[in-house]
């Protein structure tokens, strides 16, 4: 954090991230087995935003996420990533996987794990250089925890891992990231350290859209916000959107979708009519 | 004691590589064991080593002279050697490849690509039957038991495409379903044929080390065990990364094109040589 303004990329970073959207998408519609989970979804994010996805228990924010990078297979619609797509992005994303993703008995430590986000980076075939370490380092001083750089991964809390997880983001040097709740499971220091974090790279003009559930601090810690169930019911800036009738629709069940599909269908039955 | 290990194997290496090149060739051995009965006699732990001077009713054992303990460490002899070292080799090379496949939680991947070989070799043994008369067919049946495994993977690589199309979901299953059936069903009728049982499926299952023979060795477990081995080290923080968090390695596109049928091409051509070294069923336990 002490370091990101003397960052001499940092101009540039801003200058890049501002001049495109970091994430369009369309009407994005992704099915398991013929059932849909998300269903047309469209937004667009504005650059340099930090944006809270926000949305009942299985109301697809995971989906969407995955679905942006392409790790599931996409029913219908389309996703860009600063106007491309996402595989000629990848380089540009950062992604803070769940934390039930990992097999957390993997014998690597800390370090090993921050190195992983320069594997893209390192390329093929090549070993992992003192310079990759030591950038994974500076990346650990960023969260805090550069003292537990070598003890094993099972052996941190679930606070410090989080940590691992967000350095192992910021290692990479992403223009957009992509967090799949990471202020699950964490105390309120590591909760506080991951907020300021977010905060440092909304400034240094990164996109972040973070998957979040506790409500109270939503206006608190984004500017922008999606809320999600199933589909979009409402998507942008905290204070227009983050309304008590906006939450109900969200939270009220999976009636919302139930009441537009009826209402469309009434809408149809007349015109037939 | 752990830490002797490594010293011992680079000594032992050693004398065993000074006494193969003292000893020449294959040819020259063959012919030493031929011409000098007296210091091969058969067996490494003698049964009465002066055989001609006692009675033949004399079964009394002595212990292998030092002559005949160098001969079996330092496997001068050339069937211990190719079988050690071939079957070392293996195991290595398992070992290697296995490791993944089990962080992968893909354990029984081996055991599927070893199966997978059934139904080819249950397709080819009638047809070669027919075609060739009474033969001990199932040496000679490699075509089969590649086809069989070729099949098997192509639809393992095409079953992300048909479940893909939304109108196949469930195709692939059936497809598996009738893949598997049909090779019970063509092994019960090569049981039942005459030949079924003289063919020796049963050393495809268990195993016939002692006949491995050198070629076998060199070709099949020496370059494919390199082949695994290179690829692994070479992919070491990939297949670290997948085994980690396939996650966040699909999000980095390392896995989705590359490893993935990658680890599995190594696991078919891992298995290809070793069935006839150590049986399928060893095959499986080395892989799980």
């Amino acid at each position: 954090m002490q370091s990101s303004m003397s960052d001499p990329s940092t101009t540039q970073a801003i200058r890049s991230s501002t001049s495109e959207t970091p994430l369009s998408v369309y009407d994005l519609t992704v099915a398991y087995h013929r059932k849909p989970v998300i269903w047309d979804v469209q937004f667009d994010l504005p650059p340099g935003s930090l944006v809270g996805v926000v949305g009942p228990n299985g109301a697809g924010k995971s989906t969407l996420l995955k679905a942006v990078m392409g790790l599931i297979p996409v029913a219908s619609g389309r996703v860009q990533v600063f106007g491309q797509e996402y595989r000629h992005a990848r380089h540009r994303v950062g992604y803070v996987p769940q934390r039930e993703s990992v097999d957390w008995d993997f014998p690597v430590d800390a370090l090993d794990v921050v190195t992983m986000g320069l594997y893209g980076q390192i390329g093929r075939f090549m070993p992992v250089r003192r310079k990759h370490r030591e950038a994974s380092m500076d990346a650990l001083r960023r969260v805090g925890i550069a003292d537990l750089a070598h003890r094993q991964i099972s052996q941190l809390s679930g606070g410090q891992q989080q940590r691992t997880f967000l350095a192992r983001a910021l290692v990479q040097d992403a223009d957009l990231y992509l967090m799949d709740e990471p202020f699950a499971a964490v105390d309120a220091a590591t909760e506080k350290a991951v907020v300021e974090i977010l905060r440092d790279l909304k400034d240094r003009g990164k996109t972040s859209v973070v998957i979040h559930h506790d409500l109270q601090t939503v206006p608190e810690y984004f500017d922008y916000v999606i809320l999600l169930n199933m589909r979009v019911v409402a998507h942008g800036p905290v204070e227009q959107v983050f309304t008590p009738e906006n939450l109900q629709k969200t939270y009220g069940g999976r009636l919302t979708l139930l009441d537009e599909v009826s209402e469309a269908m009434r809408r149809r039955e007349r015109s037939l009519r | 004691m752990i830490g002797l290990q490594r010293p011992l194997l680079v000594c032992w290496l050693v004398m065993a590589g000074q006494s193969w090149t003292s000893s020449a060739t294959f040819a020259q051995e063959q012919f030493r064991t031929n011409i000098r009965p007296s210091t091969y006699n058969g067996s490494y732990f003698a049964i009465n080593a002066n055989s001609t001077t006692k009675s033949i009713t004399d079964r009394s054992v002595a212990w292998p002279t030092l002559s005949q303990w160098r001969r079996v460490l330092l496997l001068q002899d050339y069937n211990p050697r190719v079988v050690v070292l071939s079957v070392a080799i293996l195991g290595l090379a398992a070992g290697v490849v296995g490791n993944f496949t089990l962080l992968r939680r893909r354990a029984l991947i081996g055991d599927a690509l070893a199966h997978a070989s059934l139904p080819g070799i249950a397709l080819a043994f009638p047809i070669r039957y027919i075609a060739q008369g009474r033969r001990k067919i199932i040496a000679n049946s490699v075509v089969g038991r590649h086809a069989g495994r070729v099949s098997w993977c192509g639809m393992y690589l095409a079953g992300p495409a048909i479940r893909a199309s939304e109108a196949g979901y469930g195709a692939r299953d059936r497809l598996e379903r009738v893949f598997w059936r049909g090779q019970l069903r063509l092994l019960s009728v090569i049981q039942q044929m005459k030949t079924g049982s003289a063919a020796g499926l049963e050393t495809f299952i268990y195993g016939k080390t002692a006949s491995i023979k050198q070629d076998d060795a060199t070709l099949i477990l020496l370059v494919v065990a390199t082949i695994s081995i290179v690829a692994c080290t070479l992919h070491f923080k990939e297949l670290k990364l997948l085994c980690f968090d396939q996650d966040f390695a699909d999000s980095r596109g390392l896995s989705t094109i590359l490893l993935r049928p990658r680890s599995h091409v190594a696991g078919r051509r891992r298995n290809d040589g070793r069935f006839e070294a150590v049986g399928l069923i060893l095959v499986v336990a080395l892989l799980c």
